[in-house]
C-alpha cells in the first residue's frame, strides 16, 4: 500500500512538472512586426513622422558653423571643437561626417519604408487615397532632399556627373546589405525622378501647403536647388522663378523677420517653405553653441565668429556714417551730421563714462552707461535728437542715466565719435542683445573674455523652452539667391543685382541701393556674402563655399582674433577636405567602399 | 560601437541548499579532535547526497541505515569513516593531517571533495565575514584562481565586474549566474545582502559544473550558501561582532599645479586670471603671484575621510528535529565622495527540520534586507555642474570655497562673466541643493521539501521567491544654481523631482527525483532527474515632477508640487511605465557513477527553453561529461606516504549564454532582438505619434561555449602542501556581437550571432603550504594565479571599431591606435608614427592605426597571502594582482590639456611645455595645432597592471582558559585594512577599474577598521 501512495505522489509530481510551453512565449508589449504595423494611412503617417523626427540636421548645422568661419571659440568653451572641426582636423573617424552620413541614411531607410509600404495600404475611401498620395509625395521629396544633402558633402565635384556621388538608397534593405557609391549622374537621376514623382502626386492633393511638412513648394524648391548644385543654371532659373511666382509666399520683412526665428510665429505664407517642427523637450538646436540659453550668460562654448560679425554689423561696413554725439540729456542723444532713421544701427566708439563696464551684457556699471561697440538701434528721431533701443523693432528706450550724469563730470568728452548705418534685421536675429562687444577686440589682451558675441538664431520659444525652435530647412530667400546665381551664370549681372536688392530691401529698415557688379567675380562674391548673412547657422556655409568659393575667389577665412587659439585661420576651397571622407560608420561594415574613399584621406 | 574618446566639459541639463534525504534511522554522534569537539565538521553518507554538519559542540545527526558508510571530514584533518551498524550513536575522533572531504556544493547536488569531478573553488565564511566590503563580491577578489573581479567605483555596495576564465564574448554579458540558497539571481546588486550570513561561496568553473545550468552556465556560476544551525543536541549559541573604522581616498600621482604655478601658466598662455588680475586689470606680476594667498586642495574638499560601522548579531540553535540560524545586522558606511553612503539593515532566518520518521525533511530560508543608498550621479561625464569628481580633479586652486555664498549669489556671479572657472562653486551648490536616495527592500524566501518516497528514491521540491523593491528619488531644489541656470523664459520656478519605483520579482520552482544505490559494495550509482521553471519580471514606473514651490517643497513627499498651468508646459508630472518578463523552462538529469572511490564519471544533460528567442530557437541542449581518477587510492601509491590526495579530473561539455546583451538580465527582451519591430512612440513629430523601428536578427539564439578542462588536485607532505592545477580551453561560438551594418539599412549596428569565435585558454594554479603547523603556532602561505590567453578567430575580415579592433588572432577589446612618438622639437607639435614608419603630425586613422596586442583585460591575475596564528595572536593578509592590461588615463589627458587653462587646473608638467627655447621636452607646445590628433593615438594609454595589498588583518583571539569564568565562549579583537598599498605604473587615483578608460570616476577607497567578535 505504501508503495502505491509513493507511485501516486510520483505520478502527481511528474504531471505537475509538465510545464506549459506558453510560459516561454516572448513578452514584448508594444513591439509590432512590420506586417501588423503598417496597415492604414495613419500607420503610414507614423512612419513619415519618424522620418521627419530623424531628419533633424544637427550634425550638418554644427559642422557648417564650426568647421567654417561662422563661429569663434566661446569664453565658456570646455574643449568643444577645439581639437577637431575648429582645427580643420577631419578624417573618417571624425564625428561630423559620421553624423551627417548616419542622419541622412537612417532617415532614408524610414522614407523608403513609407514609399514601399504605401503599396500595401488599402485606402478606406477616396479621401484616404489622397492622404496616401500626399504621404508618398512627402516621402519622395524628402528622399530627394537627403540625397542632395549627402551628395553636397561627399562628392568631390557635384558639377561632374561622372564623379563619385554617394550610395543610392531607394529600397528597403536587409541588414546584410551594402553597396558602393554611385556616380553623381546616377544620384541626380534618382533625385530628378523622385521630384517628378512627387510633383505628380501633389497634383492630386487638395490641402494648402503647410511648411511643417514637405510640400509641393519644397519639391519645386529642391528642383531649383539641385539644378544649381549640378551647375544646370538655366533650369535653376526656371524652377526658382516657378517657386517665387507660384508658391504664394513672400519674404519676411524688417518687422516680421525675427518672428521666423525667435518665436516661430510667422504666418504660413511668410518666408518659410519647409521647416521641421520642434516641440518642448525636442531637439535643442541652440545647444550646438551654448549649454544653457542663447544669452551671453547661457554658457556659450561657441560665439559668433568675428569675421561673420563684422559683415553682419552694418556699422562696421564701409557704408557706415561717421557721426558725432554732441550731448546726452536724459535718454536723448544729440547728434551732429548724418540723417538717421528709426531702426538704424548705432555704435559709439568710446564708452561714456569711459570706465563703464558691463557684466552680463544687460547690466552696466554705472547703470545706464553708453557702451563702446555695443550695437543699438535708433528708436525715435526728432530732428537731431535720437533715443535708442537695444533690439531691432524694440519698444523700450535705453536708459542713458549713467552716460547722462557723466556728461557733467566728463564734459570735455564731447563730441563723441559714433557710427551709424541702416539697420539690418539679420543682426538682431543672429546676435543676442546681451552680447558684450569689445570695440577694440583686435588689440584686446584677453579677447576671449572681453568680446562675447552670443548666437541667437535658435533662442527657443516661450512654449518650447530655451534653445528649442523649428529648424528651417528651406526658405524663400534661398530661392531668390539661387535665382541670382542663375542670373550671374547667364551673364545677367544687373538682374542678379536686382534680385539681391529684393532680399536686402526685405531685411533692412530702409530701401537699399542697387548693387553694381563690375565683374562676375564681384557678383559671385556678393551672392556668397548674402548667403553667408542670410543663411548663417542654418547649415549652408560649407556647401556654399564648396559650390561658389572658386567663382568668388574665397575660402574659409576666420578673424585673426578667433584663430589665435590654434592658428587654424584659413582653408582654401581647393583643399581636399571640401569633400568629406566616407566615414567609418560606413566603411566598417562595408570595407569595399574604402576603394572609393575621397582623395586626401589615405585609403586609396 | 566603441568610438573615439572625446572629453568636453559642459553644463548639463539633466539628467544551494544542503539536501538531506530521510532514511531508515537517525544516527547521531560527536566529532572531536584531540583537543575537544569540532564544530563544522562534515558528515556525508557515502554514495549519497545526504550530509550534515556538526554543531558548536561537535554533535551531528544524520539519516542513515545499517550498512551505509559515514564519511567524516574537516579541513586540516584526516577523513574518518564509520560503517553504520546496530548502534545509533558514533563518536569519531579525527586525527590531524589528512583533511578535507568537505562537502562540495555543485548547485543542484552536493558531493565531497574527493568524489567531485568538477573544477570549482570555495571561499568560506572565515574569509568573508567581518570584512568591511558592503558587497561580498569584492571580498572574493584575489581569492579564487580564474576569477577576475574589478571594481569601477568606490560607491559602497556597488557592483564590480566579474569575469570567470576570461571574456568569452564580444557583446553579450560576462556576468556569471549567482545562486543564493538555490535562488538563481544576478549580480546587479548585493547591497541589501549581509556578507556575514554567507557560509560559503563556491565558484563553478568548468563545463562539468556549469552545464547543469544550461543556457545560463557559460560565464560560470557562483553558488552561495548561507549559514544554518547544527543538527546535534538542542543548544543555543549567540554571537556578536562589530567593526568600526574609516575609509580614505587612495592618492593619485598627478602633479596638480598650485595657485602659483597655475597663475604663471595662465599668464604665459595669455588667458584666465593669471593674465588678468581682477584687482589690477592687468596680468599678475611675479610678486603678486608669489604673494597669492589662496591654495585650495579641491581633492581634499570633495573627498573626505569617511566613517563606517557594522554590527552583527546571530543566534544559532541546534536540535535533532529542528534547527535555526537567525541574524540581524546593521551597517552604516559613508562613501569617501561627499554625499555618498550606504545604510543597511538585514534580518535572516534559516530553519531546517525533519519528521519523526526522518523521511520528510524541510528547510526554509527567509531573508530581508533594507538599504538606503546615496549615490553620486553623473560620474565619468563632463558635466561640470553635476559630477562631484570633476570638482576635485579640475578646480583651480586659486578659487576659495569661501567664494560660494548661496545659489542666487553664485548664479549672479556666473551671470556676470559666465566662466567655467566656477566649476567647484557650482558643485558646492549641488552638494547643498540636490538630493538623491535609493531605498531598497530585498526579500528572499525559499522552501525545500524532500521526501523519501521509496527506498533509494527521494523526491524533492524547492520553491523560491525573491522580490526587490527599489524606490529611487532625486530632487534638484527650486532654489539652486542649476534650477536658476536652466530656467526657461516665462518659467517661474525650476528644479525637478524624480521618483522611480521598480519591482523585480523572481520565482523558481524545482522538482527533483533522486535515486541512489550501491551495487556489489563497490559500484555506486546516482541518478537525478529535474524539472525547473524560472520566471523573472521587472516592473518600473517613473514620475518626474517639474515645477517645485521653494516655500513648501520637501524631497520625496510630494509637497510643493506645482500644478500644470494653461499658459505653458513647464510644470506638472511626466510619467512612464514598463514591464519586462524573462522565463525559462528546463529539464535536466545528472548520472553519477563511482567505482570503489577510485574512479568516477558524471554526466549531465539539460534541455532548456527561454523566452528570449523566437519559437524556433527557444530550446537548447547542453551537456557535459566529467571523470576523475583518485590516484592516491591506487595500491601503488597507497603505501607511499607522499600523496595524501592525488586526483586527476577531466571534463568536457557545452554550455550557453542567453544574456545576449550586457546590462541586466532584462536587457534585450523588449524590443526583442530577434525581429524587426515597430514600436509606437508618442509626440514624434508635431505632437503626432510615430514609429520607432528596431532591427532584429530572426535566427537569434544563445551563445555556446565548449569547454574542456583537465585538473589535478594534490596534497603532499602530510597535507602540508595543498594545491590544484587546472588547464582549460573555452571556445565560444555563435558569438553574440553588435555587428556594424551599413546605415543605409536603417541602423548602424545589429545584435546577432556570428561565426566569430573567441577562445580563452589558460591555467589556474592554487597552492597553500603550512610552513609551521603545531598546537601553538600555525603559519600558512597561499596563493593563486591564472594566466588567460584570449584570442579571436574565424572572422571573415577585420572589424575596426574605433580605438579598438576585432581581428583574427587578436584579443577581445584589442587596442587599435596610432603610436604617439613625442614632441616635434622644431615646432612643438605632436608627432605620430605613420604606417610606413615615418613620423607625421597628421596621422590618418584609417591607415596609421596599429593593433598593438594590448587590451583592457588582464593576461595574469591572482592573489597571494598568508595566515598566521601564534598563541591566540593571528595575522592574515591577501595581495591581489592583475598584469598585462592597458587602459586610457583621461584624467591625465585633461591635466595635460592647455586649452583648460583659464578655467581648470592643469598639471604643472605644462611649465615644461615646448617653446622655441625649450625644444628638448616631452610636453607639446601650449599652442600645438594638432592636439586633437592624439584622440586616435596611444598617447594616454597606460599600463594598468598592479599588485595591491588588498587586505591585512592582525588580531588576538583570547584563549579559552581566560574565558572560563565569563559568559563568553569566544572573544577576539582585530584591526584590519583594505587596499592599503598598491604597486603600479598607473598614475591615477585607482589602478583598479572595470573600464577601458577613466576620467572623473569614483575611486575605490582604503579602509581601516577595528573589530571585536564575541561568542556566548
Amino acid at each position: 500500500m505504501k508503495k502505491y501512495v509513493g507511485f501516486f505522489l510520483l505520478g502527481t509530481l511528474l504531471s505537475l512538472t509538465s510545464c506549459d510551453e506558453s510560459l516561454i512565449d516572448q513578452f514584448t508589449p508594444g513591439a509590432l512586426t512590420e506586417e501588423v504595423a503598417v496597415q492604414t494611412s495613419a500607420d503610414l503617417a507614423k512612419l513619415m513622422n519618424a522620418s521627419y523626427a530623424l531628419l533633424t540636421p544637427i550634425s550638418e548645422i554644427e559642422f557648417n558653423s564650426v568647421f567654417t568661419d561662422e563661429v569663434g571659440i566661446g569664453f565658456a568653451n570646455g574643449g568643444q571643437g577645439i581639437n577637431d572641426n575648429y582645427a580643420f582636423i577631419l578624417n573618417s573617424a571624425s564625428d561630423s561626417p559620421n553624423g551627417i552620413w548616419i542622419d541622412n541614411y537612417i532617415t532614408l531607410s524610414r522614407i523608403n519604408r513609407v514609399i514601399k509600404f504605401s503599396g500595401n495600404v488599402i485606402p478606406a475611401n477616396a479621401a484616404d487615397q489622397l492622404t496616401i498620395n500626399r504621404l508618398k509625395a512627402e516621402a519622395y521629396t524628402l528622399r530627394a532632399h537627403c540625397h542632395i544633402q549627402l551628395l553636397s558633402y561627399f562628392s568631390t565635384n557635384p558639377k561632374d556627373r561622372n564623379a563619385l556621388g554617394v550610395i543610392l538608397s531607394n529600397d528597403v534593405y536587409p541588414t546584410s546589405y551594402t553597396a558602393l557609391r554611385a556616380t553623381n549622374g546616377e544620384v541626380y537621376d534618382l533625385i530628378d525622378a523622385d521630384l517628378a514623382a512627387a510633383e505628380v502626386l501633389y497634383a492630386t492633393v487638395t490641402e494648402a501647403p503647410n511648411p511643417i511638412f514637405a510640400n509641393v513648394n519644397f519639391t519645386r524648391a529642391l528642383k531649383a536647388k539641385v539644378a544649381a548644385l549640378k551647375g544646370d543654371y538655366p533650369n535653376a532659373l526656371i524652377f526658382a522663378n516657378d517657386v517665387i511666382n507660384t508658391s504664394g509666399l513672400s519674404l519676411a520683412t524688417f518687422s516680421n523677420y525675427t518672428s521666423v526665428f525667435h518665436t516661430d510665429a510667422n504666418a504660413n505664407s511668410v518666408e518659410v517653405i519647409f521647416k521641421l517642427k520642434k516641440n518642448i523637450t525636442q531637439t535643442r538646436t541652440g545647444a550646438i553653441w551654448a549649454s544653457v540659453n542663447s544669452t551671453v550668460s547661457g554658457s556659450p562654448f561657441y560665439e559668433m565668429g568675428r569675421s561673420l560679425f563684422n559683415v553682419i554689423n552694418t556699422t562696421n561696413l564701409a557704408s557706415a556714417t561717421n557721426l558725432q554725439v554732441t550731448g546726452i540729456t536724459g535718454n536723448n542723444l544729440t547728434i551732429s551730421g548724418g540723417t538717421l532713421a528709426v531702426g538704424d544701427m548705432f555704435v559709439s566708439t568710446v564708452s561714456v563714462p569711459s570706465t563703464a563696464t558691463t557684466t552680463n551684457g544687460t547690466s552696466t556699471s554705472p547703470s545706464g552707461s553708453l557702451l563702446a561697440g555695443k550695437v543699438y538701434f535708433v528708436r525715435t528721431v526728432t530732428g537731431n535728437v535720437i533715443t535708442l533701443t537695444d533690439t531691432a523693432n524694440g519698444t523700450a528706450t535705453i536708459s542713458l542715466a549713467g552716460a547722462s550724469s557723466s556728461n557733467a563730470n566728463n564734459a570735455p568728452l564731447f563730441p563723441l565719435n559714433a557710427k551709424a548705418n541702416y539697420g539690418d534685421i539679420r543682426y538682431a536675429t543672429n546676435v543676442h542683445p546681451s552680447s558684450i562687444i569689445d570695440y577694440n577686440y583686435a588689440t584686446s589682451s584677453d579677447y576671449r573674455n572681453s568680446d562675447k558675441i552670443a548666437i541667437r538664431k535658435y533662442p527657443g520659444t516661450i512654449a518650447n523652452g530655451n534653445l528649442v525652435n523649428d529648424i528651417k530647412i528651406c526658405r524663400l530667400s534661398e530661392i531668390y539667391l539661387i535665382k541670382a546665381e542663375a542670373q550671374i551664370a547667364a551673364g545677367d549681372l544687373t538682374g542678379a543685382a536686382a534680385t539681391i536688392k529684393i532680399i536686402r530691401d526685405a531685411r533692412a529698415n530702409r530701401v537699399q541701393p542697387l548693387p553694381v557688379y563690375g565683374s562676375p567675380t564681384d557678383a559671385w562674391k556678393d551672392v556668397l556674402k548674402e548667403r553667408r548673412i542670410e543663411l548663417a547657422y542654418e547649415g549652408f556655409r560649407f556647401i556654399d563655399l564648396k559650390r561658389l568659393g572658386a567663382l568668388a575667389n574665397e575660402g574659409i577665412l576666420r578673424d585673426g582674433a578667433d584663430c589665435a587659439i590654434n592658428g587654424a585661420c584659413s582653408l582654401p576651397v581647393t583643399d581636399y577636405r571640401f569633400a568629406l571622407p566616407i566615414p567609418q560608420v560606413e566603411s566598417n561594415p562595408n570595407p569595399a567602399i574604402l576603394n572609393q574613399q575621397n582623395p586626401g584621406y589615405g585609403s586609396n | 560601437m566603441r568610438s573615439k574618446f572625446k572629453w568636453i566639459f559642459t553644463l548639463v541639463l539633466a539628467l544551494s541548499m544542503q539536501f538531506s534525504f530521510a532514511q531508515d534511522k537517525t544516527v547521531t554522534g560527536v566529532v572531536s579532535d584531540k583537543t575537544g569537539p569540532l564544530p563544522g565538521a562534515n558528515i556525508v553518507v557515502k554514495g549519497t547526497t545526504r550530509s550534515a554538519q556538526t554543531d558548536f559542540d561537535g554533535k551531528f545527526s544524520i539519516n542513515s541505515k545499517v550498512g551505509e558508510v559515514l564519511v567524516i571530514s574537516f579541513t586540516g584533518y584526516n577523513n574518518s569513516t564509520v560503517t553504520v551498524g546496530a548502534a545509533n550513536s558514533y563518536n569519531v575522533t579525527l586525527a590531524d593531517g589528512i583533511k578535507l572531504d568537505e562537502v562540495i556544493v555543485e548547485g543542484y547536488r552536493n558531493t565531497t571533495k574527493s568524489s567531485t569531478v568538477v573544477a570549482q573553488s570555495t571561499v568560506n565564511a572565515k574569509t568573508i565575514e567581518n570584512r568591511p566590503n558592503a558587497s561580498f563580491i569584492q571580498t572574493l577578489q584575489g581569492q579564487v584562481a580564474g576569477l577576475n573581479i574589478a571594481s569601477g567605483t568606490g560607491q559602497p555596495g556597488s557592483k564590480p565586474t566579474v569575469i570567470i576564465r576570461g571574456n568569452g564574448t564580444l557583446g553579450a554579458s560576462t556576468d556569471p549566474l549567482y545562486v543564493i540558497d538555490g535562488i538563481p539571481t544576478n549580480g546587479d546588486n548585493f547591497r541589501s545582502i549581509n556578507p556575514s550570513d554567507i557560509e560559503s561561496a563556491t565558484v563553478l568553473k568548468d563545463a562539468a559544473a556549469t552545464a547543469v545550468y544550461g543556457n545560463r552556465g557559460s560565464n560560470g556560476v557562483i553558488v552561495i550558501r548561507t549559514k544554518r544551525g547544527g543538527t546535534g543536541e538542542g543548544k543555543t549559541k549567540f554571537r556578536y561582532s562589530s567593526t568600526a573604522g574609516y575609509t580614505q581616498l587612495q592618492k593619485a600621482n598627478y602633479s596638480f599645479s598650485n595657485s602659483q604655478e597655475l597663475l604663471t601658466l595662465e599668464r604665459t598662455r595669455g588667458v584666465g586670471r593669471g593674465n588678468l588680475n581682477p584687482a589690477t586689470g592687468v596680468a599678475f606680476t611675479d610678486a603678486e603671484i608669489n604673494a597669492y594667498g589662496i591654495n585650495t586642495d579641491w581633492v581634499d574638499y570633495f573627498f573626505r575621510t569617511a566613517k563606517s560601522t557594522d554590527h552583527q548579531f546571530s543566534i544559532e540553535t541546534s536540535g535533532k528535529k529542528l534547527n535555526s540560524y537567525t541574524s540581524v545586522s546593521y551597517l552604516d558606511q559613508e562613501g569617501i565622495l561627499l554625499t555618498t553612503g550606504l545604510k543597511r539593515f538585514t534580518l535572516r532566518n534559516n530553519l531546517s527540520g525533519k519528521s519523526d520518521n526522518d523521511k520528510f525533511t524541510y528547510a526554509t530560508s527567509i531573508s530581508l534586507g533594507f538599504s538606503k543608498n546615496n549615490e553620486a550621479t553623473a560620474l565619468g561625464t563632463g558635466g561640470i555642474n553635476r559630477n562631484y569628481v570633476l570638482g576635485a580633479t579640475l578646480s583651480a586652486p586659486y578659487i576659495s570655497p569661501s567664494e560660494y555664498l548661496g545659489s542666487q549669489e553664485l548664479f549672479d556671479l556666473y551671470n556676470g562673466d559666465g566662466t567655467l572657472l566656477y566649476t567647484p562653486l557650482m558643485l558646492m551648490d549641488k552638494l547643498a541643493k540636490y538630493e538623491n536616495n535609493t531605498d531598497e527592500i530585498r526579500l528572499m524566501t525559499s522552501a525545500d521539501l524532500s521526501y523519501e518516497i521509496f527506498k533509494n528514491i527521494t523526491v524533492k521540491s524547492r520553491t523560491s521567491v525573491e522580490t526587490i523593491e527599489t524606490r529611487f528619488t532625486q530632487a534638484e531644489f527650486p532654489i539652486s544654481f542649476n534650477a536658476f541656470l536652466f530656467l526657461n523664459p516665462g518659467q517661474e520656478f525650476g528644479g525637478f523631482e524624480d521618483i522611480n519605483n521598480r519591482r523585480e520579482f523572481r520565482f523558481n520552482q524545482l522538482w527533483q527525483v533522486g535515486y541512489n544505490k550501491v551495487f556489489a559494495e563497490k559500484h555506486t550509482v546516482g541518478l537525478l532527474g529535474n524539472a525547473e521553471y524560472y520566471g523573472a519580471q521587472i516592473n518600473g514606473n517613473n514620475v518626474r515632477q517639474r515645477g517645485l514651490d521653494p516655500l513648501t517643497f520637501v524631497p520625496g513627499t510630494g509637497a510643493g508640487y506645482l500644478p500644470d498651468v494653461a499658459a505653458n508646459d513647464f510644470n506638472g508630472p511626466l510619467a512612464s511605465a514598463s514591464k519586462i518578463k524573462q522565463s525559462l523552462i528546463s529539464y535536466f538529469a545528472v548520472l553519477d557513477y563511482d567505482f570503489d572511490d577510485k574512479y568516477g564519471i558524471v554526466g549531465t544533460y539539460r534541455y532548456d527553453g527561454s523566452n528570449r528567442f523566437g519559437t524556433d530557437y527557444a530550446w537548447g541542449t547542453f551537456w557535459s561529461v566529467g571523470a576523475r581518477w583518485n590516484i592516491n587510492k591506487e595500491s601503488f601509491l597507497k603505501d607511499s606516504n607522499l600523496f595524501q590526495v592525488l586526483k586527476l579530473r577531466g571534463s568536457y561539455g557545452l554550455t550557453g549564454n542567453q544574456r545576449v546583451l550586457t546590462g541586466t538580465e532584462f536587457s534585450g527582451l523588449n524590443p526583442p532582438l530577434n525581429r524587426d519591430t515597430y514600436a509606437n512612440a508618442g509626440n514624434t513629430y508635431s505632437g503626432a505619434p510615430g514609429y520607432n523601428i528596431s532591427l532584429g536578427a530572426n535566427d537569434l539564439q544563445w551563445e555556446t561555449t565548449t569547454q574542456s578542462d583537465i585538473g589535478l588536485d594534490f596534497e603532499v607532505f602530510k597535507n602540508r602542501l595543498r594545491g590544484t592545477f587546472d588547464y582549460y580551453n573555452r571556445v565560444t561560438t555563435d558569438l553574440f556581437f553588435g555587428q556594424p551594418i551599413s546605415p543605409i539599412t536603417g541602423g548602424i549596428e545589429i545584435n546577432k550571432n556570428t561565426d566569430i569565435e573567441v577562445n580563452n585558454k589558460g591555467y589556474e594554479l592554487t597552492l597553500a603550504y603550512d610552513v609551521v603547523r603545531n598546537a601553538n603556532f600555525t603559519f600558512t602561505v597561499r596563493g593563486n594565479v591564472n594566466q588567460n590567453e584570449n584570442f579571436i578567430s574565424n572572422l571573415p575580415e577585420e572589424i575596426p571599431t574605433g580605438n579598438s579592433t576585432i581581428r583574427n588572432g587578436g584579443q577581445v577589446f584589442e587596442w587599435n591606435l596610432v603610436p604617439y612618438a613625442g614632441v616635434n622639437p622644431a615646432n612643438g607639435n605632436l608627432l605620430f608614427v605613420a604606417a610606413d614608419g615615418s613620423l607625421t603630425e597628421s596621422p590618418n586613422p584609417d591607415t596609421d592605426r596599429v593593433a598593438n596586442g594590448k587590451s583592457q583585460l588582464p593576461r595574469y591575475q591572482g592573489g597571494f597571502g598568508f595566515d598566521l596564528d601564534y598563541k591566540g595572536f593571528f595575522a592574515s593578509t591577501n595581495f591581489t594582482f592583475v598584469q598585462d592590461l592597458y587602459r586610457f588615463d583621461f584624467d591625465l589627458e585633461g591635466l595635460y590639456d592647455p586649452t583648460s587653462l583659464g578655467q581648470f587646473v592643469v598639471s604643472n608638467d605644462l611649465l615644461n611645455a615646448w617653446t622655441p627655447t625649450n625644444t628638448g621636452t616631452d610636453v607639446p607646445s601650449l599652442t600645438a595645432a594638432n592636439l586633437g590628433n592624439a584622440g586616435e593615438s596611444d598617447r594616454f594609454l597606460r599600463d594598468a597592471s598592479y599588485v595591491r595589498l588588498r587586505y591585512l588583518q592582525v588580531g588576538y583571539k583570547v584563549p579559552k582558559k581566560f574565558l572560563d569564568k565569563t559568559f563568553m565562549t569566544g572573544l577576539s579583537f582585530y584591526v584590519q585594512g583594505e587596499n592599503l598599498y598598491t604597486w603600479t605604473k598607473w598614475e591615477g587615483f585607482d589602478a583598479e577599474s572595470n573600464r577601458a578608460s577613466d576620467q572623473a570616476q569614483y575611486p575605490t577607497p582604503k579602509i581601516y577598521t577595528f573589530g571585536v567578535d564575541i561568542k556566548f
